[in-house]
């Protein structure tokens, strides 16, 4: 077979493809719609009838929200059919309609989908914020969307009953749809604690949803301390206590709110402990002091509550101690050291030890920590060469002076 | 053709079963291979596809030539990513043995004498050090190859038989495409000397020897060889640029414009005497004995060039001991090349040579000659000396990383690769700490990304190229700009979308902890995975650069392209000699063999002295060893001693240094050292010691000490007293009497409030599961103000957490001047409280930090300090800002147990007393002091961090001297623009805290007269090293 005749059968067979169209679109005179039935229920089948003369079917192009389809018919008898698919016949709302024939629009309308309302199947709901403050002021949303099988929003003014429990009590309030949407504000009781609520829909519940309720802001309080004696041995634990500290609605303010200790001394200097509540009631601990001491303490919770000053008065340990020497002077024993019954001080006591020379200078400052009762310091022969100087030996508050005269 | 050469097959075997064994002991261990392997994963994932996202937020592996990458990645569709490492390893090794082999053969022309060298290679120190310390593959394999090219190039120039041009070519790409510096400075250290000794030959053809060839004569030689050397220069020339072309593109598109990092080969050896054995001891070995023979032979005529090259070598390899190299190599190369591989290059040349010495004492006139002269016994000392010299090289160089190991200890990845793909774990980015060369084997197995990397001329963050840091992940190493660097990253990682770090290293704990960052778990592997809050996912599109798609596919196929040519060419080859189809000619070289018949006695005698001279210096150097190392033969020494020892956690050496006689028993000792936590006992570096006497006598020394350490967080200095006396000639520390403070209480309870956050009640993947969604804490801002101290802008406030649940707390701040232009940004770093426990409250300061040494032409400074502070260049005066607080439910490091329990105001400062009351131990207590004027009102936020930990019930002294806050400035203290949670602060503060008591925060003041300020706060912040 030569090229020649190979071409002309291939432009013979493109020839055959072509449809001839033009002579048949004379033929399409008028489409009549048969189907009258404009409203819907979502799921129901829609159907389009239409009475067309001529041999050509045109096309039904469908189009609703989410889009645009175009639809094949098929005749039956003399009448030619169009089924919606379910996309557009399970779609709340607008779904228009054009009959195209040749490029024309022979015919258009639409047709009004509405939710199956008996087939409630989900509410959607939405509560937020999750916690919010006691008191009135504060609230929370509720926001449903009931749907029915085919996911369509309800109609608006579709009642929802929406029940909350709070403190065993459950009440019940309805709203309608609007925009298709049911919202309520939930307003915090005067109480802390967990509200729950949820919400109904054409016998079709929704899941629990809860709202925790926090106490207010904190107001104030008293406080009070614990110790095992008023003497200041520097040792002891002291126990700032706060009463049980309420908001103004008289709830216990939440767990873990901290609370300042501030402890103004006998100087004036301030001193800082700090506790967390638990059940109300935040707790600090402190050391005795070391030297007598009047210690006024105020609690705050800051910019929210205040308690009242309290006095812890610390009375001194130790009223006196001796200081002894060996025979060379070169060890210089403080103590025994006698607390507040006569027993020994607990080990640890600092000591300070200051070394001066004739001429008042200061030489060195050693310190020690007691040890039953006894703090020692030695003067080394090669630092401290032979002759007069002065200790000042300072602890638990009292100063004692003493001069020595070192030999070689 | 003749018989099979027996020496190098033993070579070979030898070398197979001695390398190959071990590189399972070592390759894992080593600085790089591990890199490679990331890139043949790379690669293995996305052959054509150059960019990267898992290191350095996104790069391109067109910055490394890809063969062995993409040879290893082949390989691993076998047997997977290791096995495809160790197939190329033992390729490598092979290559290695048998291209020295054929260079001995093309230098020496003596085929037992090549042999020889191949043996010799097998235990040369350089070749263990390269592959088994610091997995250099791509430079084995560059090398290897070039040194296989050699005979090619020799026989294309001598000959003009153009296939021996192909055969030559083809294995340059090879080189080329496998290591970029090799094929280049083999040119100039390797061919050049080459194309030199072809001359020279083709020279000495025209006369009887090649000693009568005249400058003439040689001249003319080259004139004639000329068109071959150029057409061999040209086409290599264009080999070079072409295979790996995107990689040259890459270079001019990204130009490494990074600041130097330090590297060891570039130090002076005498003064850093550890780089000295890595970088010049070890490589050259027991060569450095053979130096004279290797320079005497080198310098004969005929390798005169060589001569020239193996000195240039040796002298580059020197580093920064002398100002040679780096006045040759200039500032600029000097800084990027490590010059480590000069040594390599200068080693290896050497090998022939050596092998040559070798024969000649095992059995040629050397040996004949030393048995004359000294007797056979001595030439049996001497060889046994040789051999037994150069086993000790090679175990002591085995033995290295595992008696100084390089790198941490073997990670077992799984558990972090397994946690990165959890629950989504991977959409943030995470940072390795205390990996070592391991990240890169963690990155290889996750899709996971790092803001980090290990390929440092890649790095592309300023962040990072501005600092002469390799890694974050091991930034503790790197002193100021490593610290600074990870502190940035850690300060705002919402930047990078940095949100786990996974710590190997509890070093930096402490700076994770004062960042805001909290523990999340520990994985079963020991590593402490650390957690930020509040920091948005990566975003599904990541910024990309964008390749052509013929550079695409050149690196794709070229590289492997190159071996396929190079392996028909020249095993073809190969194949016709072995099958003798063809009658094979002998190479030329091989007509340069000389007779060895009358060794030099000068050369011996030069030899000796030499080997003298060598030997003198090591037990110089071992007795130097010695002297620093006795510890108790003066004060001085017995202090740097103690602190030496209390460095590295050697108590019972630092026990050794106290006095015998002072009661204090070992076991009381170590128990005192036990209970003693702190940032100083737990997380400190010695970094200077000095001493000063106050007092002294003959035996009996007080002394202040001064030592400054080095933490994570900021540098330390403290000073200690210590009285030394000496006993039986030994120097002792009288030991520190113990505070024999005890608790009151020996069992005792206390409650807490304990949080737990559920974070997913129901087992899903969905996102947002809306009733799982925590509500953030509402946070107020008390107060906020733009200041000015020293010519540094920040901004000081107070904010409190009014919820009713703990709060972690960001606070981000940025700066406009009055055109609403925005000038800088930056986050609360150490002077916060990051969490907050409700209704507590925190001062704050955001300090503007820039980038360190941003500009190159900045001096860093030489010693570490991690406390530099670096405060952004602002191009215009800042005027206003915007404060962005953000809450997150928090449920760790909630504790508050640590009262002030005294306070004294004195000349020297304010010497205050921390009880904790709680159970915890404190590891590092911080202190936050506000300053406030007249009015009260806030200044400025300064901290102090306290050297040791506050044990339970326990006291912990400070000593805070107040700054001059006289200068500061307040410039803008309007609150408009302050928001929490992303909603105004003002309507928050209305609607949760109407009715705030403002007289609260003023009577928690402490009054306090002082320069610029009336009164003071302090608030404590406790890092706990170990919740129980």
């Amino acid at each position: 077979m030569n090229k020649i005749s190979c071409l002309w059968l291939v432009l013979l067979f493109l020839n055959s493809c072509v449809p001839v169209a033009e002579n048949k679109t004379e033929a399409i005179l008028n489409a009549t719609l048969i189907t009258k039935k404009q409203e819907y229920i979502a799921g129901q089948k829609i159907i389009l009838k239409y009475r067309i003369s001529g041999e050509n079917i045109p096309m039904l192009l469908v189009e609703n929200a989410y889009g645009t389809s175009l639809i094949q018919g098929r005749k039956e008898h003399n009448e030619v059919v169009y089924i919606f698919p379910s996309n557009y016949s399970n779609r709340v709302g607008k779904c228009s309609f054009k009959l195209i024939g040749n490029k024309e629009k022979l015919d258009a309308g639409d047709i009004y989908i509405h939710p199956a309302v008996t087939k409630t199947r989900n509410i959607e709901t939405y509560m937020g914020p999750p916690s919010i403050i006691a008191g009135g002021k504060d609230y929370t949303m509720l926001v449903n969307v009931p749907l029915d099988t085919y996911d369509n929003p309800l109609a608006d003014s579709t009642a929802v009953t929406i029940n909350q429990q709070f403190n065993s009590a459950i009440t019940t309030t309805e709203v309608k749809l609007k925009n298709f949407i049911g919202w309520k504000n939930i307003y915090a009781p005067e109480k802390s604690g967990r509200i729950l609520v949820s919400a109904l829909c054409n016998a079709l519940a929704s899941k629990e949803l809860n709202a925790i309720v926090f106490p207010a802001n904190a107001t104030d309080f008293k406080i009070d301390y614990e110790r095992v004696h008023k003497y200041a041995d520097g040792n002891q634990v002291v126990s700032l206590k706060t009463s049980i500290i309420y908001d103004e609605y008289k709830n216990v303010v939440s767990d873990g709110t901290l609370v300042n200790f501030i402890i103004e001394n006998k100087e004036g200097t301030k001193l800082y402990a700090s506790g967390t509540t638990i059940s109300g009631i935040a707790t600090a601990k402190m050391l005795h002091p070391v030297v007598a001491d009047r210690w006024n303490v105020t609690a705050y919770i800051t910019g929210a509550a205040k308690s009242n000053p309290l006095l812890v008065n610390f009375e001194s340990a130790v009223e006196n101690y001796k200081i002894s020497h060996s025979k060379d002077f070169r060890t210089i024993t403080v103590g025994p050291i006698k607390s507040f019954m006569k027993q020994l001080v607990p080990d640890g006591i600092i000591i300070s030890c200051a070394i001066y020379n004739q001429n008042n200078k200061l030489l060195e400052t050693k310190t020690t920590t007691s040890r039953k009762g006894i703090g020692t310091f030695y003067l080394d022969t090669d630092f401290y060469s032979k002759g007069a100087y002065q200790i000042k030996i300072k602890s638990m508050g009292l100063l004692k002076e003493t001069n020595i005269i070192l030999h070689e | 053709m003749s018989r099979t050469n027996t020496l190098l097959v033993l070579a070979l075997v030898i070398g197979i079963a001695f390398h190959g064994a071990a590189l399972f002991f070592t390759l894992e261990y080593t600085y790089d291979a591990l890199i490679h392997l990331f890139f043949a994963d790379h690669y293995a994932n996305s052959w054509f596809e150059p960019w990267d996202y898992r290191w350095y937020t996104g790069f391109t592996v067109h910055a490394y030539p890809p063969l062995v990458h993409q040879s290893i990645a082949l390989f691993s569709y076998i047997g997977g990513l290791k096995f495809g490492m160790f197939t190329v390893a033992f390729i490598a090794i092979v290559l290695f043995i048998t291209g020295v082999y054929r260079y001995g053969l093309l230098v020496t022309a003596n085929r037992r004498v090549a042999g020889y060298a191949a043996l010799l290679a097998v235990f040369s120190s350089t070749f263990i050090e390269t592959l088994h310390i610091f997995g250099q593959l791509p430079s084995v394999i560059g090398l290897s190859v070039l040194l296989h090219a050699m005979p090619e190039i020799y026989l294309w120039i001598k000959t003009g038989k153009y296939k021996y041009l192909l055969t030559s070519l083809s294995l340059l790409a090879v080189t080329v495409t496998s290591h970029h510096v090799t094929p280049i400075f083999g040119m100039v250290f390797f061919i050049f000397p080459l194309i030199g000794m072809v001359i020279m030959d083709t020279a000495g053809e025209k006369v009887e020897s090649i000693k009568a060839v005249s400058f003439k004569l040689f001249f003319k030689a080259f004139k004639k060889l000329l068109p071959r050397i150029i057409s061999f220069g040209f086409l290599s020339l264009v080999l070079i640029i072409t295979c790996i072309l995107p990689y040259w593109i890459n270079s001019k598109k990204n130009p490494i414009t990074q600041v130097p990092i330090p590297h060891g080969s570039r130090d002076n050896f005498l003064e850093v005497t550890s780089s000295g054995l890595v970088f010049f001891i070890i490589p050259w070995g027991i060569l450095l004995f053979v130096l004279p023979y290797i320079f005497y032979r080198f310098y004969s005529k005929r390798y005169l060039f060589y001569g020239l090259s193996i000195s240039m070598l040796t002298l580059l390899g020197t580093g920064g001991t002398t100002a040679i190299p780096l006045k040759i190599l200039g500032e600029t190369a000097f800084n990027i090349l490590t010059l480590d591989r000069f040594t390599l290059w200068a080693t290896i040349m050497a090998l022939p040579l050596f092998g040559e010495f070798m024969y000649r004492l095992v059995e040629g006139d050397l040996r004949t000659i030393l048995q004359n002269r000294f007797g056979s016994v001595y030439h049996r000392i001497l060889g046994g000396f040789l051999v037994g010299g150069m086993l000790f090289m090679v175990v002591f160089t085995m033995s290295l990383g595992y008696f100084r190991p390089s790198q941490p200890q073997k990670i077992n990845m799984l558990p972090i690769v397994n946690f990165l793909s959890q629950d989504n774990h991977d959409q943030w980015r995470y940072l390795p700490l205390g990996f070592g060369d391991q990240m890169a084997w963690l990155s290889a197995q996750t899709n996971a990304m790092t803001v980090d990397g290990n390929y440092h001329s890649a790095r592309r963050l300023p962040e990072l190229t501005t600092r002469a840091i390799e890694r974050l992940e091991n930034s503790k190493f790197r002193g100021v700009e490593g610290i600074g660097s990870l502190q940035q990253f850690l300060t705002v990682p919402e930047k990078y979308h940095l949100k786990y770090i996974f710590s190997n290293d509890k070093f930096y704990d402490p700076i994770l902890y004062f960042c805001g960052w909290q523990r999340l778990q520990q994985l079963e592997n020991g590593i402490m995975v650390w957690e930020k809050l509040n920091i948005p996912p990566l975003p599904a599109i990541l910024p990309k650069e964008e390749a052509p798609v013929f550079l695409k596919i050149m690196w794709g196929i070229l590289p492997l392209l190159t071996v396929v040519i190079a392996f028909v060419l020249n095993v073809q080859l190969l194949w016709y000699r072995l099958l003798k189809t063809k009658k094979r000619l002998v190479p030329a070289y091989m007509a340069y063999k000389i007779s060895y018949t009358k060794f030099s006695s000068k050369l011996v005698f030069v030899g000796h002295v030499w080997a003298v001279i060598l030997l003198l210096f090591l037990f110089f150097g071992m007795y130097q060893f010695y002297v620093k190392n006795s510890a108790q033969i003066a004060p001085k020494n017995v202090i740097h001693a103690y602190y030496d020892a209390l460095d590295f956690k050697e108590f019972k050496r630092a026990y050794s240094y106290l006095n015998p006689s002072s009661n204090v028993s070992l076991p009381q000792y170590m128990l005192e050292v036990a209970v003693s936590d702190g940032i100083l006992s737990s997380y400190a570096k010695l970094d200077a010691i000095s001493v000063t006497f106050i007092n002294k006598t003959s035996d009996r020394v007080k002394a202040r000490v001064q030592t400054k350490w080095i933490t994570p967080l900021e540098k330390i200095n403290k000073t200690y007293y210590h009285e030394i006396l000496k006993k039986e000639g030994k120097w002792y520390i009288t030991p520190a009497a113990l505070d024999k403070d005890i608790p009151p209480d020996q069992l005792f309870t206390t409650n807490t409030t304990s949080f737990y956050n559920h974070g997913r009640r129901r087992i899903t993947t969905q996102q947002t599961h809306h009733e799982d969604v925590l509500q953030q804490p509402v946070l107020e801002i008390l107060s906020a103000k733009l200041v000015k101290y020293k010519n540094r802008y920040a901004i000081v406030g107070e904010l409190q957490n009014i919820d009713n649940v703990p709060a972690d707390v960001v606070v981000k701040a940025t700066l406009y001047n009055d055109a609403n232009k925005e000038l800088a940004n930056f986050s609360a770093k150490y002077h916060i409280k990051h969490k907050l426990m409700p209704k507590e409250t925190t001062t704050f300061k955001i300090n503007f930090e820039g980038i360190a040494w941003s500009k190159t032409e900045d001096t860093i400074p030489p010693t570490f300090n991690p406390d530099e502070f670096t405060p952004v260049a602002l191009e215009e005066q800042p005027t206003k800002f915007n404060i962005q607080c953000a809450a997150n439910v928090a449920n760790t490091d909630l504790y508050k147990q640590v009262s002030l329990q005294n306070i004294v105001f004195t000349e020297k400062g304010i010497l205050g007393t921390l009880f904790n009351s709680g159970i915890q131990e404190v590891t590092i207590p911080q202190l936050l002091v506000s300053y406030y004027n007249e009015t009260k009102e806030l200044l400025w936020v300064d901290h102090q961090f306290l050297a040791e930990g506050i044990r339970v019930q326990r006291k912990q002294y400070f000593n805070y001297v107040p700054m001059n806050v006289d200068h500061i400035k307040v410039i803008n203290s309007s609150m408009e623009n302050c928001f929490v949670n992303g909603l105004p602060n003002a309507s928050i503060a209305t609607k949760l805290f109407p009715d705030r008591n403002q007289s609260h925060a003023k009577h928690q003041l402490q009054n306090y007269k002082g320069n610029g300020f009336t009164a003071l706060k302090f608030e404590l912040n406790s890092y706990i090293g170990n919740p129980k």
